[in-house]
């Protein structure tokens, strides 16, 4: 482990934007929800949800999508993404946590999920898959810093259980990212007809999956740029065509779904609702889409990472449509997140990038970065999850 | 109440006028439920869309202070459709009399009306007697000077298009209440008729009163199931407060207080005992002076003896009051004003709120030199020295407040209008030092008493003043005290005996001679040797099954439920509505079954309104000040003419103008009418509900409500804060625009009325304007109420400059 | 969970055509909640209504509608309190079991089981759970439906002081034959609907209008499907999901690990 990192003023910057985050946490924690939050009874879930929860654990679904392609399908090339992938989610789904702790009303008693018996309730689901998830990812970026300080007898023993672990990481990533969307189908009549769908948990599932090859590539495109390494192009270029597949399929779903439910009126209609569907689906899906298929964006550095900033954003709308932006409650109440809101989860991001970008300098998550060529069997020896490199067994 | 309220559920018919009992009485909203459930129609007839016209069947909208106009209206819709119960109307009132020449009418004027004095002289309105010097009768209703054709002539003038051009009713409404109502003319049908302050509070107040009851006589509903004439009493005590008297110009039992010219018992009985006026008429209170006598031994005991009049002359005297305006509120706030009075007991009544002209009282409280105010709360009347814009170094009142209890916190009876006494027990004990009224007034009693047996001007009266309660005063010793007992052995006619210091069981038993004493004569009954009466629960209805329930409680007199229940049978006993019979004769028993008869006389000549000299119902009557019939008068700030007569306003009216706040307005400066009313969630002044916080949540703020048309034109939108003025003052409000209070169409043009309701002062959780301080001080002729529901004022929208 | 309402179930009828305004219910309602006073400023709705909406402070609220039809006004006046559904959305969502229908009826929360995450207030197709965001411990705040009082023998709170009887408790297969008799024996008094009878699955309080229910601030539009079925169809495959596609997922990586194996093996003759 290379602790003799330099901190540099983004470091600095992130941890400024982290505390002043804390700070709005520290005054929501002494005088309630309602000092920094504009959420209210006719909108009890907005940004922090919206964002913090929803969209949080959908980019979480790096980790599962990644791992997937990888593990599952065993498409070994792009095994250079599934370390930095892994950490993301870890880190995305403990924004989440600590979002939650945030979100609550009486977060120190979240623990009463794990002693309920509460099967018809989706956020049941969530709570216990995201747990049993967390607890996954944990075990399965454990094994890197572990070996890194020397136990690798415990890994040895960790990676003999990688396998039925990684497999369950994957299975409840599918149950809980589809139960997201299971919990907005109890509400057909609050959420406007451009979002609301039988199909929502899919859906939900579908943008999960469609979001994490965008976030890998984005984040090696990032690293290659800040951690100073040569991104092997032909490598992304051919993960953003299967996003380009990804993105595609997931229009003609969703437009597919939208038509199905007799949705065709209200996309056209002059409403706010329209406005804000037709940026979800033209600045997060068909622009993507559009430029995702040209050869050239996608041997292209800043058209890429735009492409799949595009598709993030995307996912983020669709999110925020169907928790907040779509819903129709009360005429009289109107809601639209605080500072103090928007604050904290400025705040749970920048934190999380701040840890990953120490871990990235500190652990050897790229494998681009690996210097000096070591024995087979360590520095190269991606930790428990990642073996499978080619020519490592 | 002649009825009660439970006896609505018998009504065909509910017309409720100027009332709103779904906000002032909601628990007797239960009763007009079941009776809605039934199928009966309720009409409401009211200047404003309210919530108790959310429940009628028809809503008439009535401009404020047209309520004869509108009634008048009905008579003449009743006569000419000859919908009267006939039998009724020849038998059972007066319309068969023969007024005699003296009588006239003419440009809106009685006969015998003096200018010079705003007097009528009564005595031209009289009948004309025969050689018995009874009044005279054709019972075929032809005379031209009968009552009956008198009264046919003087309302013919309210054809409906005049009534409609008067109280703005849109008419196909007006005829449709004129159809409902007077459907109930049949013997099978009932009406009753709901009225409260909407009529009482008006210059001609009780003439609105007055033509309900000649209504009501012509359609033959009093006396019967489900019909009458009904106050909705205003305070939850106020029928208890009257029936002992309190009123000025009244001893308990409805006596009358005795005056400078009643030198002694003689004349004093000689003019208040009313004489029959035929062999027909039972006049029961004739024996007033076996009421007044036992009064007098309640109060003076073994000190009122025959030899001293049985102590009359220790009654204060009634001169002619303040400024010669008689002792009522009006005259009263007048002469404290003109500091004419040194000191006021203020008992659970906040003036500087709840009085007309309320700016005037609270100067007039200014110039008293002690006041002792009793209530829950530090009210508007009791912190009057220290109110918003006033020095309290300048003003030299010494004012003690005496906290008491509220209902629940002592024991007792109150009356509810229907005139059921019931009895009370206390729920919670009393925080602090708070006592209850009966304890406070004791202890004055005691006090004065015993301030008295040193020395003191004229100290007769309250040294031999019987006042025994009890150490702790006891509220069964002054219920028993009031139905009363036999001070010596006695024994009646037919040989039976009663003991001395045994209750009486009924007024009946009541002498003159001495031998009997009673604190009030109605309430005799109600506390005998059985007990008290007052405190029965007994669910079992009657076997008539119309809600008398007689073991319930105890109404007054003897528990009778409906007065007049002998106008409900033919001469022959015979209910008129055999389906829904108050009384009838039992041959056999030769008794009367159902309710306690008014009369137990057997069925025959006698006449059924006992209580009455005349025996009958009167169509035309002799004992108003103001006029034998009805008139439509114009409120006496108004924005039209008298569209029936050249005679503006109530020529009898009391209208002060002997100070600088008796300012009256014009309608060119002040063009719109405004009426005062209550809400659901505050109580009177806000004394109390204005202290609850879950009220004041509710109904924080005081508020105008007023039409759309008239907010559109003035540039008012709900909430915004405006200015309302009369003559007599300003205050702010918050606007409050609705649908539910348009405009009037009167004499060809729109007239706009806007309501203020009256429940805010500068004392309580959330302070407020004082909507009285826009009244005026005029006041009704016969009881002297003041005219606090119309008069003229101004609206703008405050600047927010 | 949500327990199917048993024979012994009670139920409301809130009947408008009898109610006049006087909202003796809310401060009965207050009372026995211990509920405190709310600081207002003038009226917050239409007419004299206080406060806009039910809140942590009010479980049930009046609506006062002014309805104008033609020349003639009309003051209509409806109720907003918990529904306590047959099948309520809220308790299903729930993720600690802290909301509950029991066998009397009630909708019953237990404020030691919850966690503050508002599904129940997303949940609910009514609008009714309401929060405290000012406290730093915050909780649910929602009719009871007097759950205490029933169990006791009495009737709610509110339909105690009711001075019309515009609120009617007792037993719901009665309630039901109740409103369906006066709907009956008054046609031209009622809209022949019972809301609450069929929507979400039928509910506890069975509301009778005599104008049409949106126009007195209802929530109509609801379907009769109780709202749980909505996620129940998705979760309760999740085991049976959970299992095919571990299976689906273990077979497919054991294939593609076996050919990458062979490959290795074929490259380098023997395995790491």
């Amino acid at each position: 482990m290379n602790w003799r990192i330099r901190l540099t003023r983004w470091d600095f910057a992130l941890m400024a934007v982290t505390a002043v985050g804390v700070g709005l946490a520290v005054v929501r924690y002494a005088a309630g929800i309602g000092s920094v939050a504009n959420i209210n009874n006719a909108y009890p879930w907005g940004w922090w949800v919206g964002y913090g929860i929803m969209m949080m654990i959908a980019l979480g679904g790096v980790g599962f999508t990644i791992t997937g392609l990888v593990e599952v399908l065993g498409v070994h090339r792009y095994h250079s993404l599934l370390r930095p992938a892994v950490l993301m989610g870890l880190l995305c789904y403990s924004g989440a946590i600590v979002m939650l702790m945030v979100e609550l009303g009486r977060p120190w008693m979240v623990w009463m999920i794990l002693v309920s018996w509460a099967p018809t309730a989706a956020l049941y689901e969530v709570g216990w898959c995201a747990f049993l998830y967390l607890n996954v990812l944990l075990f399965e970026f454990a094994m890197v810093p572990l070996e890194q300080l020397g136990w690798g007898r415990l890994v040895r023993v960790m990676r003999v259980v990688y396998m039925p672990l990684m497999l369950l990481g994957v299975t409840l990533s599918h149950l809980h990212q589809s139960s997201l969307g299971t919990l907005m189908t109890l509400i057909p009549h609050k959420v406007n007809v451009l979002w609301w769908s039988d199909l929502l948990p899919l859906l939900f599932l579908f943008s999960a999956i469609m979001v994490g090859p965008a976030l890998a590539i984005l984040e090696y495109l990032c690293a290659a740029r800040w951690l100073g390494f040569e991104p092997r192009m032909d490598m992304i270029a051919s993960l953003a065509r299967i996003e380009a597949w990804l993105v595609g399929l997931f229009l003609i779903f969703q437009l597919g779904d939208l038509v199905a439910r007799g949705a065709v009126d209200a996309m056209l209609s002059g409403t706010w609702f329209a406005l804000s569907f037709w940026a979800e689906i033209g600045f997060g899906l068909a622009l993507p889409l559009v430029l995702l298929m040209m050869p050239e964006v996608r041997q292209s550095r800043r058209a890429l990472a735009v492409a799949c900033g595009l598709v993030i954003a995307g996912v983020l709308l669709h999110r925020l449509n169907v928790t907040v932006i779509g819903l129709r409650v009360r005429h009289w109440e109107t809601y639209v997140p605080s500072l103090g809101e928007i604050g904290i989860t400025i705040g749970i991001t920048a934190g999380a990038m701040f840890v990953f970008g120490v871990l990235a300098r500190i652990l050897p998550i790229h494998e681009e970065l690996a210097s000096t060529p070591v024995s087979e069997r360590r520095a190269a020896a991606p930790a428990g999850a990642l073996r499978g490199a080619p020519g490592v067994s | 109440m002649t009825n009660h309220w439970i006896d609505m559920i018998n009504a065909d018919v509910v017309l409720i006028m100027g009332g709103n009992p779904a906000e002032d009485h909601p628990i007797a909203m239960n009763w007009l439920s079941r009776t809605k459930e039934r199928g009966a129609y309720i009409l409401h007839v009211d200047p404003r869309f309210n919530r108790t016209s959310s429940i009628a069947d028809v809503f008439a909208k009535l401009r404020s202070g047209t309520d004869i106009a509108f009634v008048g209206g009905m008579i003449k819709y009743a006569i000419d459709h000859k919908r009267i119960q006939e039998e009724y109307v020849r038998e059972y009132t007066n319309a068969s009399w023969i007024v005699g020449d003296g009588f006239s009418f003419a440009d809106g004027l009685f006969a015998g009306f003096d200018r010079a004095k705003n007097q009528y002289d009564r005595s031209r309105w009289a009948y004309a007697l025969d050689a018995q010097g009874h009044p005279r009768r054709d019972p075929t209703l032809k005379h031209p000077r009968c009552v009956f054709r008198l009264l046919e002539q003087h309302f013919s003038r309210y054809d409906a298009d005049t009534v409609c051009s008067i109280t703005g009713t849109p008419k196909e409404i007006y005829l449709r209440v004129c159809d409902l109502y007077t459907s109930t003319f049949a013997p099978d049908r009932a009406g009753t008729w709901l009225y409260a302050m909407g009529t009482a509070q008006h210059s001609h107040g009780t003439q609105n009163i007055r033509s309900y009851a000649i209504l009501q006589l012509l359609l033959g509903n009093i006396g019967v199931a489900g019909g009458g004439v009904n106050a909705m009493r205003g305070e939850s005590n106020v029928q208890g407060s009257t029936d002992q008297g309190l009123n000025w110009d009244g001893l308990p039992g409805y006596l009358k207080m005795p005056v400078e010219a009643d030198i002694d018992l003689a004349s004093y009985l000689k003019r208040v005992t009313p004489v029959a006026a035929n062999a027909q008429s039972v006049n029961w209170l004739q024996n007033t002076p076996k009421y007044m006598v036992s009064l007098l031994k309640a109060w003076w005991g073994e000190h009122a003896t025959r030899e001293n009049d049985f102590a009359l002359s220790y009654l204060p005297k009634l001169g002619r009051g303040f400024e010669g305006n008689g002792y009522a509120f009006l005259a009263l706030t007048h002469a404290m004003l003109a500091g004419e009075v040194k000191g006021l007991f203020c008992f659970g009544q906040n003036p500087a709120v709840g009085g007309a002209n309320a700016r005037l009282v609270r100067a007039g409280l200014d110039k008293l030199e002690w006041m002792v105010v009793a209530d829950l709360f530090e009210h508007e009347t009791a912190s009057f020295w220290k109110r918003p814009g006033v020095d309290p170094a300048k003003i030299q009142t010494e004012v003690f407040v005496v906290p008491a209890t509220s209902g629940v916190e002592k024991e007792g009876s109150i009356v509810n209008s229907g005139r059921w006494a019931q009895w009370r027990y206390r729920a919670v004990k009393p925080i602090a030092d708070c006592r209850p009224d009966l304890d406070i007034v004791d202890g004055l009693a005691r006090a004065i008493k015993r301030a008295y047996e040193k020395d003191g001007a004229f100290p007769e009266p309250i040294r031999h003043l019987t006042w025994d309660y009890g150490h702790e005063p006891d509220p069964h010793r002054v219920a028993r005290e009031m139905n009363g007992r036999f001070l010596a052995d006695v024994a009646t006619v037919d040989g039976t005996r009663f003991a001395a210091g045994k209750q009486v069981s009924g007024f009946a038993q009541l002498r003159d001679d001495g031998s009997t004493m009673s604190g009030n004569w109605i309430y005799c009954g109600g506390y005998t040797e059985q007990g008290n009466l007052a405190a029965r629960r007994g669910m079992t209805d009657a076997p008539n099954k119309i809600g008398l329930h007689p073991e319930f409680a105890w109404a007054w007199p003897m528990n009778r439920r409906i007065l007049y229940n002998r106008a409900s049978v033919n001469r022959k006993g015979e209910p008129f509505n055999p389906r829904r019979w108050v009384i009838r004769w039992n041959a056999e028993s030769k008794t009367w079954d159902g309710d306690v008869p008014d009369g137990a006389m057997p069925p025959g000549e006698m006449n059924p309104f006992i209580m009455l000299a005349s025996g009958v119902g009167q169509l035309y009557s002799l004992d108003l000040a103001d006029g034998p019939f009805p008139e439509h008068y114009e409120p006496v700030e108004s924005p039209v003419r008298n569209l029936l007569s050249k005679t503006q306003s109530s020529p009898c009216a009391q209208v002060w103008r002997s100070s600088e706040f008796d300012k009256y307005g014009a309608p060119a400066d002040f063009p719109i009418i405004a009426t005062t009313y209550r809400v659901s969630e505050h109580w009177q002044t806000g004394a109390m509900s204005r202290n609850m916080p879950w009220l004041v949540g509710l109904v924080p703020h005081p508020f105008v409500e007023m039409g759309t048309a008239l907010a559109a034109r003035e540039g008012i939108k709900t909430g915004d804060p405006v200015i309302v003025s009369s003559a007599r003052g300003s205050i702010e409000v918050r606007a409050l625009v609705t649908e539910r209070f348009q405009p009037f169409f009167v004499d060809g043009r729109m007239i706009d009325e806007i309501g203020l309701p009256w429940h805010w002062g500068y004392a309580g959780i959330v302070p407020g304007d004082i909507a009285n301080d826009l009244t005026a001080s005029v006041g009704d002729p016969n009881s002297h109420i003041p005219e606090t529901k119309v008069f003229l004022c101004n609206i703008r929208r405050k600047s927010s400059a | 969970m949500t327990a199917r309402s048993s024979a012994k179930s009670k139920a409301m009828i809130q009947d408008n055509t009898r109610c006049i305004g006087c909202r003796a219910c809310m401060v009965a309602c207050k009372s026995w909640n211990d509920r405190p006073a709310d600081h207002t400023d003038f009226f917050a709705g239409p007419g004299y209504q206080n406060p806009r909406d039910l809140d942590a402070n009010n479980y049930t609220l009046i609506t006062f509608n002014e309805i104008v039809t033609g020349a003639r006004p009309d003051w209509v006046f409806g109720r907003q309190l918990c529904m306590h559904c047959e099948q309520p959305a809220c308790a299903s969502a729930c993720p600690t079991t802290a909301l509950r229908k029991t066998e009397l009826g009630p909708v019953v929360f237990d404020k030691n089981r919850c966690i503050g995450c508002r599904a129940c207030m997303q949940a609910c197709p009514f609008l009714i759970p309401k929060y405290d965001y000012e406290n730093r411990a915050p909780l649910i705040h929602k009719c009871t439906f007097c759950a205490d009082r029933i169990e006791a023998g009495l009737k709610p709170a509110c339909a105690t002081v009711c001075p019309t009887s515009a609120i009617s408790f007792g037993d719901r297969d009665d309630m039901i034959a109740e409103a369906k008799r006066r709907i009956a024996t008054a046609p031209g008094t009622y809209i022949p609907h019972i809301y609450g009878l069929d929507e979400v699955g039928g509910t506890s309080v069975l509301h009778l209008s005599s104008v049409p229910f949106e126009q007195i601030g209802y929530v109509t539009g609801l379907p009769n499907t109780p709202m749980p079925d909505l996620t129940h169809r998705w979760l309760r495959v999740t085991p049976h999901f959970f299992a095919l596609l571990y299976a689906v997922f273990a077979a497919l990586t054991w294939i593609t690990h076996r050919r990458s194996h062979k490959q290795v093996d074929g490259d380098q003759g023997k395995t790491a």
